[in-house]
């Protein structure tokens, strides 16, 4: 049997869950750091279009991601080139691919349509 | 023998309630993150092809204007909000891609759109269908049979609606989603792509009005200025004059020169887009996906850039927020905006009508 003890302990656990829930049914958020971050592009966000053998750094980092969210998948990779980039998103066969460094894929992340 | 009957004591009993609690309320969450909670709208009749716009609710005509993602997993929410259209994005294989569509086309009232980017150098069915670039194109016949070509497939996957082709100039960035040569030829090889596709009964977009998109631009720049010329609205002009395509999408760009975007960005400029509704009215104007910094950093809040996006005279409107809570209360927003006159209900009716009638309805007030 569970003693009184560890069932006041539970309980209490039980508590929070109960009030988180209802703060999230209510869309009540608790604020944090790590949204606060993202809510702007990072200062060193890479988008690399790559086309055959072309790559062109492209500036539009929000169009960027909707583009990238919209190939098959997105895995780690390292580029053919020197740049730290660390994704690749693409669409087997797909002439177009996106290279993306971590902040700008961290970034992508938190965008909606993701 | 007597059994003694157990007696709960406090500690238990509020073990037990909030156990109970807790298990009703992951429920409700789960349900309500799914959308599931989002009430049905009520089913529409429709006789002979034709719809009475009067009877479609607010709610309704709002989310006719509406094109969300084709994500499977928000199928409740969308066909419960009765949405305008879905977007598809690449997909493992043309059975999920088509028993999708399938599944959310059944039982819809009015069909949805389900658009796709297939253009230029983009293909989101490359996994198991090729097709030549754009930039391999170069002469009428070719153009013609590329859009007759991907709008057989396209239809054949239940694909309704393609944002394509491309005319903006000046391919900087991929150098294959334009046709090549200048705005003339670009705009020829565009109308043969757009009949060879609608020749299909898949409707053709233009974009990105007024254009200048595929250039490179300064990454830590997002609210985007660019000088349009008469050359960049060229392919623009001659394909609406000609009368073949039916919709155009507009982008985020803040312009000047040729087309004034008058400081805000194109979407939710008025006079931008009024402009293209008193040259081409039968024109239906899709905007660019809402959630771009350069548009949200115009606005305070989310709720204002709702309302800006309808209000300037978007017809469909782009909305890839995977949340559908979310896309339920820009409905509402919406809804609340035309009650209060922010926005007209005249101007929902005429983007709703022109929806249906692209939709093949015979729509009556």
């Amino acid at each position: 049997m569970v003693s009184d003890r560890v069932l006041a302990i539970i309980n209490v656990s039980l508590a929070l869950i109960v009030i988180l829930l209802f703060l999230n049914l209510f869309h009540i958020g608790i604020p944090s750091l790590g949204k606060a971050i993202f809510t702007e592009i990072p200062s060193n966000a890479v988008c690399i279009v790559n086309v055959g053998d072309e790559f062109t750094q492209w500036g539009d980092i929000d169009e960027c991601c909707l583009e990238s969210r919209k190939q098959l998948s997105c895995s780690r990779a390292d580029p053919p080139f020197d740049l730290e980039v660390s994704y690749i998103c693409s669409t087997e066969n797909s002439p177009a691919r996106y290279w993306l460094n971590n902040n700008a894929f961290n970034y992508c992340q938190q965008q909606p349509y993701w | 023998m007597k059994y003694k009957k157990k007696r709960w004591t406090n500690t238990e009993r509020v073990f037990v309630v909030l156990l109970i609690l807790t298990l009703i309320l992951i429920v409700i969450n789960v349900a309500q993150s799914f959308g599931w909670l989002i009430p049905e709208q009520p089913t529409l009749r429709i006789i002979d092809n034709t719809i009475d716009l009067d009877s479609l609710s607010l709610d309704q005509k709002i989310a006719q204007m509406l094109i969300v993602i084709g994500d499977r997993r928000l199928i409740v929410p969308w066909k419960n909000m009765q949405v305008g259209g879905i977007h598809i994005y690449a997909l493992p294989t043309e059975h999920i891609i088509n028993n999708t569509i399938i599944d959310f086309q059944y039982g819809m009232p009015i069909p949805l759109f389900v658009s796709a980017d297939l253009e230029g150098c983009f293909n989101p069915f490359a996994k198991f269908k090729n097709f030549t670039t754009n930039a391999e194109v170069d002469r009428i016949g070719t153009a013609f049979e590329k859009g007759f070509f991907e709008g057989a497939y396209l239809k054949q996957l239940g694909i309704n609606l393609n944002f394509a082709p491309v005319v903006d100039l000046d391919d900087q960035i991929w150098k294959c989603r334009s046709f090549p040569g200048d705005e003339k030829k670009i705009s020829e090889l565009a109308e043969s792509y757009i009949l060879g596709l609608q020749a299909q009964e898949v409707t053709g977009n233009i974009k990105h009005y007024p254009g200048k998109t595929l250039v490179a631009k300064d990454p830590h720049k997002f609210v985007v200025y660019e000088n349009i010329s008469e050359k960049d609205i060229y392919p623009y002009h001659y394909l609406l004059e000609r009368g073949d395509v039916k919709t155009i999408m507009v982008s985020h760009i803040i312009t000047n020169g040729a087309v004034d975007s008058k400081g805000v960005p194109s979407v939710v400029s008025p006079t931008l887009i009024k402009e293209i509704k008193d040259k081409f009215p039968s024109t239906i104007i899709i905007s660019d996906e809402i959630h771009m910094l350069g548009l949200k950093d115009f606005y305070t809040s989310l709720d204002e850039m709702y309302v800006g996006v309808f209000k300037a005279g978007n017809d469909i409107i782009l909305n890839f927020d995977r949340d559908p809570n979310e896309v339920y209360r820009m409905i509402q927003v919406i809804k609340d905006a035309v009650i209060r006159g922010v926005i007209q209900e005249e101007q929902i009716d005429d983007s709703v009508e022109r929806i249906l009638q692209l939709k093949g309805f015979n729509v009556v007030r």
